[in-house]
C-alpha cells in the first residue's frame, strides 16, 4: 500500500515539476508571450502599424515595462514601449481611440498575440512623435549603448541571439 | 481479497499503459506534423514570391505581398547584398553569412530565435528569375502550425490528470476494501468467539448433568446395602455414561469431513432401514412412520453420513410429537436431484426459531446439544446439496433434503 502511495506521489511530482518550470520563465521573458519584453528587438521584423489606441500605456510585469494596445488592420497589437520610468519622461500623452502610427519590431508571442517593440510612435492628429530606439534598434534608455546586438545588425541569417548585454543592463544604466 | 487487489491494481495499470502509449505517440508525432505544416506553408509562400519576382524584376510588388504567417523575408544576390527585404531600410546592405555556402546548400530549414525572443521557422531556398538566382530567406510565425503540439501537450496533461485521478480513486477503493476486509475478519472472529462460548456453555451443561448423576449413583453404590441395589445404581451410571458418549460421538460426527469417500448407494433402502430402526422408539410415543419411496434410487453418497442425517431428522420429528402423530418420509427424483422429505404433524417451529435451527450448538430443547440439525446441513452441503424447512406452529414441520444424483454435479 505504501509502495503504491509513493509511486502515485512521484507521478504527481513529475507532472507538477514539468508544469512548474513554465511558470517561472527566465529573467526578462514575459510568461504569456515568451518574448523578451525588456530588451527584445529585431531589425528584420521592423514594420509600421497604424491604428487607434485601445488601452492607455501601463506598467506590466516584474520588469515594469510599458505596454499599450492598438487596434490595427492586422488585429490587436500590444505595443511594448520600454521601461516605465523612461516612458514617463517622454511626456507623450495618449488618449483612448487616438490614432497612432507605431514603427517597431513585430513579433508573435506564444500566446498567438502580436507584439510590437516600439521604435517610434507618432500621434497622427497632432503630429507629435517620440523615438524610443535608434534606426538600428538600440534602446535610448540604455545609457551604455549596449542594447540588443541583434537589433544592431541589419540582417543575420543565422538568426542566433546574442544580445545578452542589452537585456537588464540597459534599463539599470538608465536609472542611474 | 488477493484476486480483488490484483484486479484493482491490474486494470488501472493496463489502462495507464494504454493511455501513456496513446499520449506518447500523439505527443511524439505532433512536432513532425507541425514541421510538415510549416514546410508546406514555407514552400507555397516561396513559390508565390518566386512568381512575383519573375513577374516584377524590380521586386517592388514584393513589398505589397504579405500573409499573416510571414515574420519577414529577404532576397539576397550572389554577391551577398540584400536585394529585397520586408524591412525596406535593409535593402542594399550586405548579408552577414556566407552566401556561397548558402547557395550551394539549396533548401534548408530550421527553427531560430529572433532578437524579440520569438522562435520562428526559417526557410532558405533559391529563387530563380529571368535575370539571376537569389537566396530567399523566409521567416514564418510558428503559432498556428504549433497548435497541434499545444493540443498534444494539453491532451497529455488531461490524460495524465485523469490517470492520476484514476489511481487516486483506485487506491482509495483499495484502502476501503482492505478496511472492509479487516472489519469482516474481526466480526467473524468475534462471532467465532461467541460461538465458542456458546458451545462451551452447552458442553458444560451436557457433561455436568450426566457427570453429577454418575457421581451421585457412584456414592450410592458405595453405601449400597445389597448387591441388587448396587447393580441398579451401576445401571444408572452406565446410562449416564452412554449419554456422555453420545454427546462426544455427535461432536466427532460434526467435526468429521467425509469429502471424496462417496459410493453409489440405494437411497430408498437407506430410508427404509432408518424407518425400521426408529419404529420401536416411535411406537412408544404412538407415532406412526409412513415411508413412500420408489423401488430403487441410486445416489453417490457416503452412506453412514446420510443415515446419520436421516436418523437426526426422523428422531427430531418423533420428539416433536410427544402425544403421537404421523411421521411421513418421502423420496423422489427430479431434474438430477433426489429430494428426501421428512414431515411430521407435531408442534411446529416458531418463525423466531426457524432462522437459527441450523446453527451449531443452538437448541430450543431442555436437553440437547444443538448439533443435530447443524450436522444435517453440513452433510447435505458436503454432498453438494441443501436442506430446507417449512413449518407451521401447531400443524407440523417438513424438512426437505436435496442431493445431486451424481457427486460433483453441483458444488462439492
Amino acid at each position: 500500500m505504501k509502495l503504491y502511495s509513493v509511486i502515485c506521489m512521484i507521478m504527481i511530482l513529475c507532472l507538477w515539476g514539468q508544469r512548474a518550470s513554465a511558470f517561472w520563465g527566465s529573467d526578462s521573458t514575459d510568461v504569456a508571450s515568451g518574448l523578451d519584453v525588456a530588451a527584445g528587438f529585431d531589425v528584420n521584423t521592423i514594420t509600421t502599424v497604424t491604428g487607434s489606441a485601445l488601452t492607455l500605456p501601463e506598467r506590466k510585469g516584474q520588469e515594469q515595462h510599458t505596454v499599450m494596445t492598438v487596434a490595427a488592420p492586422q488585429g490587436t497589437v500590444t505595443v511594448v514601449l520600454g521601461p516605465w520610468w523612461y516612458w514617463e519622461k517622454q511626456n507623450f500623452a495618449v488618449v483612448k481611440s487616438q490614432e497612432l502610427t507605431v514603427t517597431g519590431s513585430l513579433a508573435q508571442g506564444k500566446d498567438g498575440a502580436l507584439y510590437l517593440f516600439a521604435q517610434k510612435i507618432e500621434n497622427r492628429s497632432s503630429g507629435e512623435t517620440v523615438t524610443l530606439r535608434s534606426e538600428s534598434g538600440k534602446p535610448f534608455w540604455s545609457r551604455g549603448g549596449s542594447g540588443n546586438q541583434n537589433g544592431n545588425r541589419p540582417l543575420d541569417g543565422s538568426g542566433s541571439r546574442s544580445g545578452s548585454g542589452g537585456r537588464g543592463t540597459g534599463m539599470r544604466g538608465g536609472r542611474r | 481479497m488477493g484476486k480483488t487487489a490484483r484486479l484493482l491494481i491490474g486494470i488501472p495499470f493496463c489502462f495507464t499503459l494504454l493511455v501513456a502509449w496513446f499520449a506518447w505517440s500523439a505527443f511524439h508525432a505532433a512536432p513532425q506534423l507541425a514541421a510538415e505544416n510549416l514546410r508546406g506553408a514555407g514552400l507555397s509562400i516561396s513559390a508565390a514570391i518566386e512568381q512575383l519576382a519573375v513577374a516584377d524584376p524590380s521586386f517592388s510588388s514584393l513589398a505589397r505581398y504579405t500573409t499573416p504567417d510571414v515574420a519577414y523575408f529577404a532576397l539576397i544576390d550572389r554577391q551577398g547584398i540584400v536585394r529585397f527585404h520586408t524591412n525596406q531600410s535593409l535593402i542594399g546592405q550586405p548579408y552577414h553569412i556566407s552566401t556561397q555556402a548558402a547557395f550551394k546548400e539549396g533548401v534548408s530549414e530550421q527553427r531560430e530565435r529572433l532578437g524579440t525572443g520569438e522562435r520562428v521557422y526559417l526557410l532558405r531556398t533559391k529563387v530563380h528569375t529571368t535575370r539571376d538566382e537569389y537566396l530567399l530567406i523566409l521567416a514564418l510565425h510558428t503559432y498556428r502550425a504549433d497548435q497541434v503540439i499545444r493540443r498534444a501537450k494539453t491532451g497529455v496533461t488531461v490524460v495524465s490528470a485523469l490517470t492520476v485521478a484514476l489511481w487516486g480513486l483506485t487506491l482509495l477503493l483499495f484502502a476501503f476494501l482492505r478496511r472492509e476486509e479487516r472489519h469482516r475478519k474481526e466480526m467473524s472472529r468475534r462471532e467465532e468467539l461467541a460461538r465458542l462460548g456458546e458451545m462451551g456453555a452447552v458442553m458444560a451443561h451436557e457433561i455436568r448433568n450426566p457427570l453429577a448423576g454418575i457421581k451421585g449413583f457412584a456414592q450410592l453404590v458405595e453405601t449400597a446395602s445389597d448387591l441388587e441395589q448396587a447393580r441398579r445404581h451401576a445401571d444408572k451410571i452406565v446410562t449416564q455414561s452412554l449419554r456422555m458418549e453420545a454427546l462426544v460421538n455427535d461432536l466427532l460426527a460434526f467435526a468429521r469431513d467425509d469429502q471424496g469417500m462417496r459410493e453409489m448407494n440405494d437411497l430408498s433402502a437407506l430410508v427404509q432401514d432408518c424407518a425400521v430402526l426408529l419404529r420401536p422408539e416411535a411406537a412408544t410415543q404412538n407415532v406412526a412412520i409412513e415411508v413412500t419411496v420408489p423401488a430403487q434410487i441410486k445416489v453417490q453418497v457416503v452412506a453412514d453420513r446420510v443415515v446419520q442425517l436421516l436418523l437426526n431428522l426422523m428422531k427430531n420429528a418423533i420428539q416433536a410429537m410427544p402425544d403421537g402423530g404421523l411421521l411421513a418420509v418421502g423420496l423422489q427424483q427430479k431434474s438430477g436431484y433426489v429430494h428426501i422429505s421428512v414431515r411430521d404433524n407435531g408442534s411446529g417451529i416458531s418463525q423466531e426459531h426457524i432462522d437459527r435451527i441450523f446453527e451449531p450448538f443452538w437448541t430450543s430443547k431442555a436437553q440437547g446439544t444443538g448439533i443435530g440439525l447443524a450436522l444435517c446441513r453440513k452433510v447435505a452441503e458436503e454432498h453438494g446439496g441443501r436442506i430446507t424447512v417449512e413449518s407451521t406452529v401447531g400443524a407440523g414441520t417438513e424438512f426437505v433434503v436435496s442431493l445431486p444424483v451424481k457427486s460433483g454435479s453441483q458444488g462439492n
